[in-house]
């Protein structure tokens, strides 16, 4: 996706606008009514690193995921070099990943969400080896992966929409 | 073309390494877990996001009640129809007052329990929970203004919540016991031995240092020790859930469930220092 400068401002703005609303509303009601925290800022960085080529990503990566501490304990430099992971990655397999379509997209957010929760726990295995932890981790991750992938039409129609651009 | 999609990618890369350095940096210096470590931006951004979380919160209490308390007496109730009106106005009515009955006596227990606690305490109310690691985390309504510091303690009627690890003017953020990297020292309540508490799971917590010598027993209350002179001595935490002797070890593993059901949190209260307040 190429981005001009001029529109980088305004959507940069309105992204994390609505990137912040989405983690105030999941801190706030979706945790406490399901017990189920949904991890918006993971389906935000995969959309960036889905849908740019140019050299603004590491950079919104980099806020999503300082905005993403003020809501979690998790450290937002640890989660944005996951995120430069994911860029390099998803560079590799650009021209294989079919990106067109419904049901594509849904799975491809799936496979990179899980993904990016495998690479979480890895490191927190070798930081803290504490596998019970880890274990009580993945059955609820994986519901929220699952949901949030459901979320993910409509997110990334809005985030479509904020760019400019249809992909 | 060729040349120009290179140049691209050496851009990107480049920036990439700039992030990357930045983000090594604070790793190197702050670990993957910065409980401590936040700056006056991020309280800042507390600040602004903080209300949000309050009405959101707010309203997601009072459509619970509303769920509980209201639709379940018209379900009830659909069969008379010519009281539908009546009915409703008197059911708006009990919601409130149940509502506060409820609530008068989750706050009547609340002081109850505190009674014994020789420090000054503020009520407030949980706002927003973790996103990533279930109730490690909780935000609540009251900050600096209100006389919470780093480290105050945070408890409800059934025991101890956690301490507070960030404050704001207006907010503040709690590390709960249920945090794995948090430690806190307790003591078994019949045997009088100690141990460190840390999170395991979102509903479990281990107690570790426990000496394969130590007569624990399952349901045996844990307590805060006092030792560290973070949590005042005496505290409810929870009970022993599994003990477990290590054969080739000197110590045991305990297994504990805090009495708090960090699920259902709403008011808490928080324990003034009494340092801060000197």
């Amino acid at each position: 996706m190429r981005v001009t400068l001029n529109n980088i401002n305004k959507s940069a703005i309105l992204s994390l606008l609505l990137f912040l609303f989405l983690e105030v509303l999941s801190s706030s009601i979706f945790v406490s009514l399901s017990g189920l925290s949904l991890d918006f800022s993971v389906l935000f960085c995969l959309y960036f690193c889905l849908k740019f080529e140019v050299e603004i990503a590491p950079y919104l990566i980099l806020l999503i995921q300082w905005l993403h501490s003020l809501f979690s304990s998790l450290s937002w430099s640890l989660e944005t070099m996951i995120g430069l992971f994911f860029i390099f990655i998803i560079k590799v397999f650009k021209e294989t990943l079919q990106l067109e379509g419904g049901r594509n997209r849904i799975l491809i957010t799936f496979v990179f969400y899980i993904l990016w929760y495998l690479v979480r726990y890895i490191i927190y295995f070798f930081k803290f080896s504490n596998l019970e932890y880890l274990k009580s981790q993945v059955s609820h991750d994986l519901l929220s992966c699952f949901i949030i992938t459901i979320f993910s039409i409509v997110i990334f129609k809005l985030l479509d929409r904020i760019w400019g651009k249809n992909v | 073309m060729k040349i120009h999609e290179e140049k691209s990618n050496k851009k990107l890369y480049l920036h990439i390494g700039l992030v990357l350095v930045l983000c090594v940096f604070h790793l190197g210096r702050f670990g993957v877990r910065p409980l401590t470590e936040k700056s006056w931006f991020y309280n800042l951004f507390v600040e602004i996001t903080g209300p949000m979380s309050s009405v959101m919160s707010l309203a997601r209490s009072n459509a619970t009640d509303f769920r509980q308390n209201y639709f379940d007496l018209v379900d009830v109730n659909k069969e008379n129809s010519d009281l539908n009106l009546e009915i409703a106005e008197l059911k708006q009515q009990i919601f409130e007052l149940s509502s506060l009955k409820q609530e008068n006596s989750r706050l009547k227990n609340l002081l109850n329990f505190t009674e014994g606690l020789a420090r000054q305490k503020v009520l407030a109310r949980v706002i927003s929970w973790d996103t990533t690691n279930r109730y490690e985390k909780l935000r609540i309504n009251k900050g600096l203004n209100q006389g919470v510091t780093k480290n105050s303690i945070v408890i409800n009627a059934h025991g101890l919540i956690g301490k507070v690890i960030n404050v704001s003017a207006n907010y503040s953020d709690i590390s709960t016991i249920l945090d794995f990297q948090s430690k806190v020292d307790v003591m078994f309540e019949v045997t009088r031995s100690h141990g460190v508490l840390e999170g395991i799971s979102d509903e479990l917590t281990s107690i570790k240092y426990v000496k394969n010598s130590d007569d624990i027993q399952i349901n045996e209350i844990i307590l805060t020790s006092g030792l560290g002179n973070i949590f005042p001595k005496g505290i409810k935490v929870g009970a022993i859930t599994s003990v477990v002797a290590q054969e080739h070890d000197l110590t045991k593993e305990v297994k504990a469930k805090p009495f708090v059901d960090f699920s259902r949190l709403e008011e808490v209260v928080v324990l003034l220092n009494e340092s801060d307040l000197e």
